[in-house]
């Protein structure tokens, strides 16, 4: 049987990384994700399961509720397991994510792409 | 800071030494071919195996001169191409990678088209099989039409993609595109490889220059201007450079499409076994319907020498509409009946995520700008999920373009719109515009290929099974199963509007 890897973010496990120094995604204003209405796209579609919601796992459902809207820091940016395919630049209804690549040299390293 | 590697790097078996008297004969048989095969066989043992540099071991970019006569923004194919074809004619080529080397961040099938190469780059088809950069010569090609239980599979294989002249080759893309890079520093274009392109310098509205990124010492980062009479722009999917020089809006996330790929480590002979072809043969499947759950994108499944390539995907909106993380399109399609067979006891060796521009011709931004043109998929060219192509021929006809305002001494957009004049005369982008239409009928009906892949492997199914029934109960059964899934007026409705949109 083939592995099964549910999480995105464990299957990055299996790649190779050179983590930049400083973080080149982030949110724009972190409390505008408290507001509920974008539907938190990006914690659902980022491939790498870079944006994590602080209060622990949610499913899709959760993540679309409104009861978790609250102002402040809602969302951790684990840039360091970021794959670099620039979803993130399209999928936030407020453009609320800054996006760039890392660094030159840093980042994912790709051997089998 | 030294590159960490999670994972030991799992040594390649060389089943190709034995055979290869065996296909040197064959070879010596084929007449016309007889170079290209002799030239597979006799180098097949010298795979390079990829290596990994360290960040300080890059060319610093205040080593190199800051004046050049072209620039060429990103090492993918387009951009490797571009320098390599604009190095042979003399220019003087800077091409500056992000990557610590070129290929570093690119994800693809891969395959290559041969008879494509011979056409664009004839002179390097026979190092292509001299140096082995590919996997596999493609015998075995495959459409999968895929519901829940089903598939309706229609393909053509045999011996004769084995032989010259080749039709395709899987390959992996980072070992494609460093070799290619290669390929333009040895004709003289030189590499700046690890340096990110931060924007492009402009006099007015005359592009002059680049700014990279770079380390001061520390942790310090600064930036090194370099110059130059042209700037090629090759930086991929993401316009990030180009849109902050104005030269391309930002596309939306219906027309971005993203792709997730595993890449499964299986012994050569397995893999031989399984997917039935020949030694150093191999098979691409396209997967159309259940793979993306109800959302129209596809997936491929390509063999490589000692390991199994599966991508699938679909657009950025269409996930974040229905709520849905691309792996778990890849998880789900690993798990189908058809394909777990094909990947039992693979074992995952790595998880890549890339975009592939989806807008087709009605994407394609204004190419040629003030000292700037702009190539590849940042130019919107892909066909399908076929971009390779599209990327050397535009970077052909940029070179074209380029040579000729060297010669003028004007890089103005008036000189440089030969470029764009030059690609409408290719095929490439006749084909792009015979499918403009369809790229558009496919957005605004999301569901289609979904529904459509149904129809088809259900009427398939119905028509397979053997019933104590006639013909004529059997043409009803086949209808009333398909109209279970759509109504047939909404069935002739949508056949006219796709015959509309095709021819
Ligand atoms: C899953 C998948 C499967 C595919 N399968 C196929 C296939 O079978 N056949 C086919 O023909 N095509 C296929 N494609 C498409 C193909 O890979 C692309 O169309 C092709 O690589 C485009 O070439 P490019 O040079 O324009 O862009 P890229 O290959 O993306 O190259 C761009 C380069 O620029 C670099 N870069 C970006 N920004 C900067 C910067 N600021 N500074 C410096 N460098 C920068 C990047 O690191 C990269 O190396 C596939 C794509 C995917 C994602
Ligand atoms: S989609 Fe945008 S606004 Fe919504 S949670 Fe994510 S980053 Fe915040
Ligand atoms: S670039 Fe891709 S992998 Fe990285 S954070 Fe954005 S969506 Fe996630």
């Amino acid at each position: 049987m083939a592995e099964m890897w549910p999480d995105p973010a464990a299957k990055t496990s299996r790649d190779v990384f050179n983590p930049a120094p400083a973080s080149e995604v982030w949110l724009k204003d972190p409390a505008a994700c408290g507001a509920p209405g974008c539907g938190r796209p990006c914690l659902v579609v980022c491939p790498a399961g870079v944006f994590e919601w602080l209060g622990g796992p949610v499913d899709a459902e959760e993540v679309r509720s409104p009861a978790l809207a609250q102002a402040g820091k809602l969302i951790a940016v684990r840039y360091d397991r970021c794959l670099e395919c620039g979803a993130c630049l399209y999928l936030c209804p407020r453009e609320n994510v800054h996006f760039n690549y890392p660094a030159g040299g840093y980042g994912v390293y790709y051997v089998h792409g | 800071m030294v590159l960490r590697r999670r994972k030991a790097k799992t040594r390649r078996p060389r089943p190709w030494r034995k055979t290869a008297g065996r296909l040197v004969l064959r070879a010596a048989r084929t007449g016309a071919g007889a170079l290209l095969a002799c030239l597979a066989e006799r180098t097949r043992a010298r795979r390079p195996e990829p290596a990994l540099p360290k960040v300080e071991d890059r060319k610093s970019p205040t080593a190199i001169p800051n004046r050049h006569d072209v620039i060429v923004v990103g090492a993918g194919p387009a951009g490797s191409t571009a320098a390599y074809l604009m190095a042979r004619q003399g220019l003087d080529v800077l091409f500056i990678e992000r990557g610590p080397v070129p290929g570093s961040k690119n994800v693809g099938g891969a395959s290559i088209a041969v008879q494509i190469w011979q056409e664009v780059v004839p002179e390097l088809v026979p190092a292509l099989f001299e140096e082995h950069v590919y996997e596999r010569i493609l015998t075995r090609q495959e459409y999968w039409v895929m519901a829940d239980d089903y598939v309706l599979s229609v393909g053509v294989r045999g011996p004769g993609y084995a032989r010259p002249p080749y039709n395709r080759l899987s390959a992996i893309k980072s070992h494609i595109d460093p070799w290619l890079a290669g390929k333009a520093v040895a004709a003289g274009a030189t590499l700046l490889s690890g340096y990110r392109v931060d924007e492009v310098i402009k006099d007015g509205e005359q592009a002059v220059g680049v700014r990279v990124d770079h380390d001061v010492g520390g942790d310090g980062r600064g930036t090194r201007e370099l110059l130059a009479e042209v700037i090629v722009i090759a930086e991929g999917v993401n316009p990030i450079v180009s849109h902050k020089a104005g030269f391309v809006s930002m596309p939306g996330a219906e027309v971005q499409s993203l792709y997730v790929k595993e890449t499964l480590a299986l012994p050569a002979e397995e893999l031989e076994r399984r997917f039935g072809t020949g030694k150093d043969e191999g098979a691409v499947i396209g997967i159309y319907g259940y793979p993306t759950a109800g959302l129209n994108g596809t997936g491929s499944i390509y063999t490589n020498v000692a390991s199994v390539g599966i991508n699938v995907g679909t657009s950025v909106a269409g996930l974040a509409r229905v709520g849905l993380n691309p792996n778990e399109l890849l998880e789900r399609v690993k798990a189908h009946p058809s394909i777990r067979p094909l990947i039992e006891e693979g074992k995952t060796i790595e998880y890549s995520a890339h975009l592939i521009p989806d807008a087709g011709y009605n994407g394609v931004p204004k190419l040629a700008h003030p000292g700037a043109v702009i190539i590849g998929d940042t130019a919107s060219l892909v066909n399908g999920t076929l971009g390779i192509v599209p990327a050397m021929v535009s970077a052909k006809a940029a070179t074209q373009a380029v040579v000729h305002a060297k010669m003028k001494g004007d890089f103005s957009e008036q000189t440089l719109r030969l470029y764009p004049r030059l690609l409408r005369q290719t095929f490439v982008w006749r084909d792009l515009r015979l499918n403009r239409y369809a790229e558009d009928y496919l957005r605004s009906h999301p569901h289609v290929f979904d529904t459509y892949a149904r129809v088809v492997t259900q009427a398939a199914h119905e028509a397979s099974m053997v019933y104590p029934d006639t013909s004529r109960q059997r043409r009803r059964r086949v209808l009333s199963a398909v109209r279970k899934i759509v109504p047939l007026t909404k069935v002739a409705r949508d056949a006219v509007q796709a015959a509309w949109v095709e021819f």
